[in-house]
C-alpha cells in the first residue's frame, strides 16, 4: 500500500502544471474533491481516497500534454476556452453535446478514462472496514464468495469472521470434525457384482480423494476459519445433492438373517438382528468392534442412550438386555415382559419398552430397577415414545394411550384409528402427536384439548400402512407401505406433495439437511428427495435383486454419511450395511 | 396523488397547532441549513448535539457547525432526515444477509454517482443516521449481487491484483532510479569541490 501512496505523490507533484490548461469548472470539481477526502474524517481512509482518485489525474496528464502543446501552437483554443466560460450551465451542456458529435473515436474514449472514474468507486477498499462490513451483510455466502476473488483486499475484507459466523446460523451448517472413512471396510467399496451406486466416483480417482480427505484442517481454516466452515457444509450439501459419491463401504455380518433394527450414536453403529446378537460396529475404521451375545431369541427393537455409554436391546426370549458401549460387556437383563419386547423409547437413563404382552414397563438402564408397570392396551404394543415424563403408546388394539411414567396411569386413550397404529410421533413442547395405522390414514392429535376432541388433523391419501414419519414445524413427512412419500402440512391438513419412484413398500425414512430425505424400501433402493420441491435428487443405491427379493430393512445417517441394511428373505442378496460417505474437510 | 393529498391535509391540520422548531446546521464549505426538530431525531449525532444545548431562543442561535460533511452532502442528508422524520431507528442485527428492502423514494433518491454516494455513507456515518445508512450500505450491496469478479472490476474501478503489482514495481523502479540520480549528484558535488 505504501509504495503506491508514493505514486500518488509524484502524480500529486504534477498537479499544478496539469491544472493550468484546465477550465473553470474543472477547477471547481478538483476543489470539491479535495474536500470530498476530508470528509472522510478518518485518516486511512484519507489515504485510500487519495490513492483511488490517483486513476483521473493521471489520465489528465496523458490528455493534458496534448492541449498543451496544442494551446502554444494554436490560439483558437484558448479562444474557445475563453467562449465556453461566458455560457451558462445549460449552454455548456449543449455545447459538451454537440462537441461529442464531431468527436472522433479515440478523443472520446480518451475522455470516458478521464469521466469514468468519478462513477465508479471502491467501496471496501476506501471505506472503514467497519463501514465495508456493514456492505457486506447484505450479501450472501456465494455473493461472498466472488467478492474474495476480486483484490486482495477485497478478500482480507470479506474473509472477517463475523460475517461468516453470522452467515452460519443455521442449525444445519454445524457438522462434527472431519473424519478418516479411509481404513477397514472403506479400503474398498459397496460396488459389487448385484449392488449399483449411481454417481460413485472410480476407483482408480479413489487414492487421491483418500489422500486429499487426510488434510482436514486447509488454509482458509487457518487464516478465515468461520469462511472455511461455510464452504464446508456447502461441500457437504453438494456431496449429497450433485457430486460423486466418494467413499463407501460395506460391513458384513448377520449372514442369512434379517437386521431388524439399526441406530447410529456418533461414531458407533448397532445393528440388531433375528440371528438373537446385536453388532457394534466403529464407522470411521469401518470395522466390528463388539458381537452382543445373549438374547436367545431374535432382537426387535434397540436403543443407545442420549449419553451413548448404553445400549439397550428387546428380544422375543422377553427379556431387555442393557449394554455397555464402552467393552461391550453385559450389564443388566431386565425380565418382566411374558411376551416380545417390540418397542423402546428412552429419555436419559429411563428406558420405557412396549411388548407384545400387552403391557408397557418403564425401568432405570442404571440400576437396572423396575419401576413401572403400564396397564391398558388391549392388544400388542407396537410403538412407543417418551419425553421423560410422559409415554405416548401406539397398539394393535387401534388406540393411542399417554400416560404418566412416573404414577403409570393412563391420562387420555386416543380414539379413531380403525386399524392397527404402527408408527408414532411425539413433540412434548406443543403435546402433538402424531400416529400412522394399517388404517391408511394418519391422525395428528393434541392431546390438552377436550377428551373426544384431541384429533386435529386427519391426513389422508396413503393406500396401505406408514412405516415411518418425521415432523419439523408444521411439516410432516411420512413413508409408507403403498411405496410413496407424503409431504404434509399437519397446520392446514394437507399433502403439500406425493413423491413416487419406489416399487414397494418403503421401510425407513430419514430428514437431514434442510430439506433432504431419504427413503429405502423393498424394491432394493435408496433414494434421495428434496421435499421442498417435491422432487427426486438420486438414487443413492439400487440392488440388482431388487424386485427378486433383494430389499433394504432399515436406513439412518448422520449429517455426513449414510447406512442402509441391506438383505432379502430368500437368498437372493447376501445381508450386509452398506455405508456411503458424504463428508468433507475445511478447505 | 391521494397520498399526496393526505399529506397535504395532515400539514394543514399540523400548521396552526405548532410550527415546527428549525435547527441551523452550517457545513464544511460555509454554507448553512434548516433541519426540523423532527428529522433531527433522525441522526444521533446531532440529537445530541442539541440536546446538551440549553436553547432559550433557537432562532438567534448560531448554527451548529458540522465541519466534517460539505455542502452539497448535507444537504442530502437532511433531505432524507426530512422525508423519514417520525419513523423509528432501525435496529442493528448481525444477521446475514440482512433482509433489508429499500423503499422506492429511498432507491430513487440513492440512485447518484459512486462518488456521491461515497460521501454520503462516510456522512450518515459521521452522523450517525442509521437508517440512511443501511439503505446506503444495501445500494452497495446490490451492485455487487449476482456479479462475477471481473464484473465488479469493472463495476467499482479495481485493478487486478497483477496490475496491482506491475503498478507497484514501477513505482519501485522509479524511486530507486531516483535515488540513483541523486547518488549521482552527490558524487559530483565533492569532485567539483576538490
Amino acid at each position: 500500500m505504501w509504495p503506491r501512496n508514493d505514486v500518488h505523490m509524484d502524480d500529486g507533484s504534477m498537479t499544478p502544471e496539469d491544472q493550468e490548461p484546465v477550465t473553470d469548472n474543472d477547477m471547481e470539481y478538483n476543489d470539491n474533491g479535495e474536500e470530498s477526502s476530508y470528509s472522510n474524517g478518518s485518516s486511512s481512509s484519507y489515504n485510500a481516497d487519495k490513492l483511488s482518485s490517483s486513476r483521473p489525474l493521471q489520465h489528465k496528464l496523458d490528455l493534458s500534454a496534448s492541449p498543451s502543446r496544442n494551446n502554444d501552437l494554436n490560439p483558437r483554443v484558448e479562444h474557445l476556452i475563453a467562449l465556453f466560460k461566458d455560457l451558462s450551465s445549460a449552454e455548456q451542456m449543449d455545447a459538451f453535446t454537440r462537441l461529442l458529435q464531431e468527436s472522433n473515436m479515440t478523443n472520446i474514449r480518451q475522455l470516458r478514462a478521464i469521466i469514468e472514474p468519478h462513477f465508479q468507486r471502491d467501496f471496501l477498499s476506501c471505506l472503514p472496514v467497519e463501514l465495508g462490513m456493514k456492505i457486506l451483510h447484505n450479501l450472501t455466502g456465494y455473493d461472498l464468495l466472488k467478492v474474495a476473488q476480486v483484490s486482495k483486499n477485497w478478500k482480507l475484507i470479506s474473509e472477517i469472521d463475523k460475517i461468516w459466523k453470522s452467515l452460519g446460523v443455521e442449525e444445519f451448517k454445524h457438522h462434527p470434525d472431519p473424519t478418516d472413512r479411509v481404513t477397514g471396510a472403506w479400503q474398498g467399496t459397496a460396488i459389487a457384482a448385484g449392488v449399483t451406486i449411481p454417481d460413485h466416483i472410480q476407483p482408480c480417482d479413489l487414492n487421491v480423494h483418500r489422500f486429499l480427505k487426510l488434510q482436514k484442517f486447509g488454509d482458509i481454516f487457518e487464516r478465515a476459519a468461520d469462511k472455511s466452515r461455510y464452504l464446508r457444509a456447502d461441500k457437504i450439501e453438494k456431496n449429497w445433492n450433485a457430486n460423486p459419491i466418494m467413499g463407501s463401504a460395506v460391513l458384513r455380518g448377520h449372514e442369512d438373517h434379517v437386521i431388524t433394527c439399526m441406530q447410529i450414536h456418533d461414531d458407533v453403529l448397532v445393528t440388531g438382528s433375528d440371528d438373537n446378537t446385536l453388532k457394534v460396529w466403529c464407522i470411521d475404521k469401518g470395522e466390528v468392534m463388539y458381537t452382543l451375545v445373549g438374547h436367545t431369541g431374535g432382537v426387535w427393537t434397540s436403543q443407545i442412550s442420549q449419553c451413548g455409554r448404553y445400549i439397550v436391546s428387546g428380544s422375543t426370549d422377553r427379556t431387555v438386555k442393557v449394554w455397555s458401549t464402552v467393552d461391550g460387556s453385559l450389564l443388566h437383563t431386565l425380565q418382566g415382559h411374558t411376551s416380545t419386547v417390540r418397542c423402546m423409547a428412552m429419555a436419559g437413563s429411563i428406558l420405557v419398552t412396549g411388548s407384545r404382552d400387552t403391557t408397557l414397563r418403564v425401568w432405570d438402564v442404571e440400576s437396572g430397577r423396575h419401576l413401572a408397570t403400564l396397564h391398558g392396551h388391549h392388544a400388542a404394543v407396537r410403538c412407543v415414545q417418551f419425553d421423560g415424563t410422559t409415554v405416548v403408546s401406539g397398539g394393535y388394539d387401534f388406540t393411542v394411550k399417554i400416560w404418566n411414567a412416573h404414577t403409570g396411569r393412563c391420562i387420555r386413550t386416543l380414539t379413531g384409528h380403525n386399524n392397527r397404529v404402527y408408527s408414532l410421533l411425539f413433540e412434548s413442547e406443543r403435546s402433538i402427536v402424531c400416529s400412522g395405522s394399517l388404517d391408511t390414514s394418519i391422525r395428528v392429535w393434541d392431546f390438552t384439548r377436550p377428551e373426544g376432541q384431541e384429533c386435529v388433523a386427519l391426513l389422508q391419501g396413503h393406500t396401505s400402512l406408514t412405516s415411518g414419519m418425521q415432523l419439523r414445524g408444521n411439516i410432516l413427512v411420512s413413508c409408507n407401505a403403498d411405496s410413496h412419500v407424503r409431504v404434509w402440512d399437519i397446520h392446514e391438513g394437507t399433502c403439500v406433495h406425493m413423491l413416487s419412484g419406489h416399487r414397494s413398500a418403503i421401510t425407513s425414512l430419514q430428514w437431514f439437511g434442510r430439506n433432504m430425505v431419504a427413503t429405502s424400501s423393498d424394491d432394493g433402493t435408496v433414494k434421495l428427495w428434496d421435499i421442498e420441491r417435491g422432487a427426486l435428487i438420486r438414487d443413492l443405491v439400487t440392488l440388482d435383486s431388487g424386485g427378486n427379493g433383494g430389499c433394504i430393512w432399515r436406513l439412518c445417517s448422520t449429517s455426513t454419511m449414510l447406512a442402509c441394511a441391506v438383505g432379502s428373505r430368500n437368498n437372493t442378496e447376501e445381508t450386509k450395511v452398506i455405508l456411503l460417505d458424504f463428508d468433507a474437510v475445511y478447505p | 396523488m391521494s397520498a399526496e393529498a393526505a399529506a397535504v391535509e395532515v400539514q394543514a391540520n399540523e400548521a396552526p397547532i405548532v410550527a415546527p422548531i428549525m435547527y441551523k446546521v452550517e457545513s464544511s464549505d460555509g454554507q448553512v441549513y434548516e433541519i426540523s426538530d423532527e428529522a433531527v431525531k433522525q441522526s444521533n449525532t446531532l440529537s445530541n448535539l442539541i440536546s446538551t444545548c440549553v436553547a432559550n431562543d433557537v432562532a438567534s442561535m448560531d448554527p451548529i457547525p458540522i465541519t466534517n460533511v460539505t455542502g452539497n452532502i448535507m444537504k442530502m442528508v437532511i433531505e432524507w432526515c426530512e422525508k423519514h422524520k417520525g419513523e423509528t431507528l432501525p435496529v442493528e442485527d448481525d444477521s446475514v444477509p440482512k433482509n433489508i428492502t429499500v423503499p422506492e423514494w429511498d432507491t430513487n433518491f440513492l440512485k447518484i454517482d459512486n462518488d456521491v454516494l461515497f460521501d454520503l455513507i462516510v456522512a450518515s456515518n459521521f452522523l450517525d443516521v442509521p437508517g440512511l445508512m443501511s439503505y446506503a450500505c444495501k445500494m452497495v450491496a446490490n451492485m455487487a449481487i449476482g456479479k462475477s469478479p471481473d464484473e465488479m472490476r469493472v463495476l467499482f474501478a479495481i485493478p487486478t491484483d497483477e496490475e496491482d503489482e506491475a503498478a507497484e514495481k514501477a513505482a519501485k523502479e522509479k524511486a530507486e532510479a531516483e535515488k540513483k540520480a541523486i547518488t549521482e549528484k552527490d558524487a559530483a558535488e565533492p569532485s567539483t569541490s576538490k
